[in-house]
């Protein structure tokens, strides 16, 4: 079943050169469409700048579009308000690139993990958070320090706890491991592997290394200048590539070699 | 709590802050203090002992109608220091408002509050300040809040900046995600980690509002006699400064070691939080 469908999604960003200089238009998404399923991982690669981020984030409205449709569990949420997307948000989450930049230095693991349950008004707001952190593997002793004491892999699992608390259906992995020791990538990605078992998850992973990808997706899909220019399962994209710009991708990777 | 200890060290490494902080918390103490310390009323006259140069009776020396002039400075630090604070809140408050939410929202409520900032900035500051104390009358309450309406602009625009530069942080990108509210990731995520810079501007803040304090007092339009106030002490021991110089000296000098010591203190907190001004590579 369909869990994700993005509709002829378009952003185009317009930047001016100072003051009155004149406009110039970068298109990150160019009419893009695809559908992911439940319970399943697809995979979004493609060069840094090609406008993967910017669509993840306009799947989770964190991004207006400027025309298209996005529907989760078959609604239309492109259209909601702040109030009416609240009930989305516990089902819909995201993890950063960057595990430094994406923790508040202020404030301490355990309350940055029960934000979301918070907001929602749990009351077992930090039970709750206490556990996910352990599920994470991280020592429940986490919840009252500070994000400096602890590494970047170990930030990557309390931003995992701080997307998961919530119980959501739908997690959008912006880069998880890109910024992390190749040591610490094979730890993240089977942890991401592991819960979405175990908690039935649904993954858009995005990333500009197809190794990762190609060990995660059930699917994946290669974006170039804002177009998704091909789409297809796992084994069929690194058999047959059909668009050049794959082929060109995943000959880059043969000839670095080494699988993750 | 490492955060703070590692703060205290390098403060009282920092020479500046250290003897900044020292003789602001002196000043603080002596105001609050004022009643014990004095001896004579700040108002009380004795005709009889009026023009006396400092002597063990009266530190200071008396003023023209008699009255203690050590007394009338440690209560006239009491309404320097109060209104210094008071004007620095109203504009700490409104230049976080006005910069948080131009920051944050950007589009045409930043242009509204930068140009409206532009146009605050564009006039003299103390012109504007006499032209509006003119119209409401000078009192306590009117300098402070003048002082504050006046002086927002620069906090405004150094919190903008400092806003900016968090928005788009993927913290912030996560509480949205969360569901949080525009005012919930401005007061907890935003402006938590804005504060260093505030803290600095709030002590330059307290310096520059005294000094328009008695530069108003002096002319006139601030504290109104009797309420004793460095600036009109100034002003009314200048028509003696020719054979009571303790009338003048003592208030100017006030004035300046207060200045210099929020200076200091601040320029201290500055290095303190600030690595990128002092080179150090240590920061809280």
């Amino acid at each position: 079943m369909e869990l994700v469908k993005v509709q002829n999604i378009v952003k185009h960003f317009r930047k001016q050169k100072g003051m009155f200089g004149a406009f110039e238009t970068v298109k990150a998404v160019d009419d893009v469409s695809f559908s992911i399923n439940e319970g399943e991982t697809l995979g979004l690669v493609g060069e840094s700048g090609c406008g993967k981020s910017t669509l993840g984030r306009i799947i989770l409205r964190l991004l207006n579009e400027d025309s298209g449709k996005i529907f989760f569990s078959g609604k239309e949420i492109t259209s909601l308000g702040f109030n009416e997307l609240k009930p989305f948000r516990r089902d819909m989450q995201i993890i950063f690139q960057d595990p430094f930049a994406s923790l508040n230095p202020r404030i301490k693991i355990g309350p940055a993990v029960a934000e979301t349950l918070e907001i929602l008004g749990d009351e077992n707001a930090a039970g709750k958070a206490a556990k996910m952190l352990e599920l994470t593997g991280l020592s429940a002793a986490a919840y009252s320090k500070y994000p400096h004491e602890f590494s970047g892999g170990q930030r990557q699992r309390i931003c995992i706890a701080r997307a998961l608390i919530s119980r959501p259906k739908f997690i959008v992995c912006d880069e998880p491991v890109s910024s992390l020791d190749v040591s610490v990538q094979a730890q993240i990605i089977n942890l991401l592997k592991d819960l979405k078992d175990e908690l039935g998850l649904t993954y858009l992973f995005i990333s500009h290394d197809l190794r990762v990808v190609r060990n995660i997706g059930d699917r994946v899909a290669v974006m170039k200048d804002g177009r998704v220019v091909e789409i297809a399962d796992n084994e069929t994209i690194y058999k047959y590539p059909v668009n050049a710009y794959t082929k060109e991708l995943i000959g880059s990777v043969q000839e670095t070699g080494k699988e993750l | 709590m490492k955060e703070t200890l590692k703060f205290i060290k390098l403060f009282s490494a920092n020479k500046s802050a250290l003897i900044g902080g020292v003789l602001v918390i002196c000043l603080g103490v002596i105001a609050l203090a004022a009643p014990l310390l004095s001896g004579y009323a700040p108002d009380g006259q004795n005709m009889a002992e009026k023009l006396q140069p400092p002597s063990r009776l009266h530190l200071l020396g008396t003023d023209e109608l008699g009255r203690d002039v050590f007394s009338r400075m440690i209560f006239g630090s009491r309404i320097s220091l109060s209104v210094g604070f008071a004007a620095v809140f109203i504009s700490t408050l409104i230049g976080l408002l006005v910069g948080a939410v131009s920051g944050y929202f950007g589009g045409w409520i930043d242009q509204f509050f930068m140009r409206l900032v532009d146009i605050v900035l564009s006039v003299p500051a103390l012109f504007f300040i006499l032209m509006l104390v003119v119209f409401l009358g000078p009192s306590i309450f009117n300098v402070m809040v003048i002082i504050g309406l006046t002086t927002w602009t620069d906090l405004a625009r150094l919190v903008r900046a400092e806003v900016l530069s968090l928005k788009n942080r993927e913290y912030i990108l996560a509480a949205r995600a969360s569901g949080a509210s525009h005012a919930r990731i401005i007061i907890k995520h935003i402006l938590p980690n804005a504060m260093a810079p505030v803290f600095v501007s709030v002590t330059f803040g307290v310096a520059g509002a005294i000094l328009i304090e008695s530069g108003l007092s002096f002319l006139g339009l601030g504290v109104q006699p009797p309420d004793p106030s460095w600036g009109n002490i100034l002003t009314s021991g200048k028509d003696y400064i020719e054979t009571a110089w303790w009338l003048t000296a003592f208030p100017g000098m006030a004035i300046f070691a207060t200045i210099i010591s929020y200076n200091l203190l601040g320029e201290g907190l500055r290095n303190i939080l600030d690595p990128r001004l002092s080179g150090s590579k240590e920061r809280v």
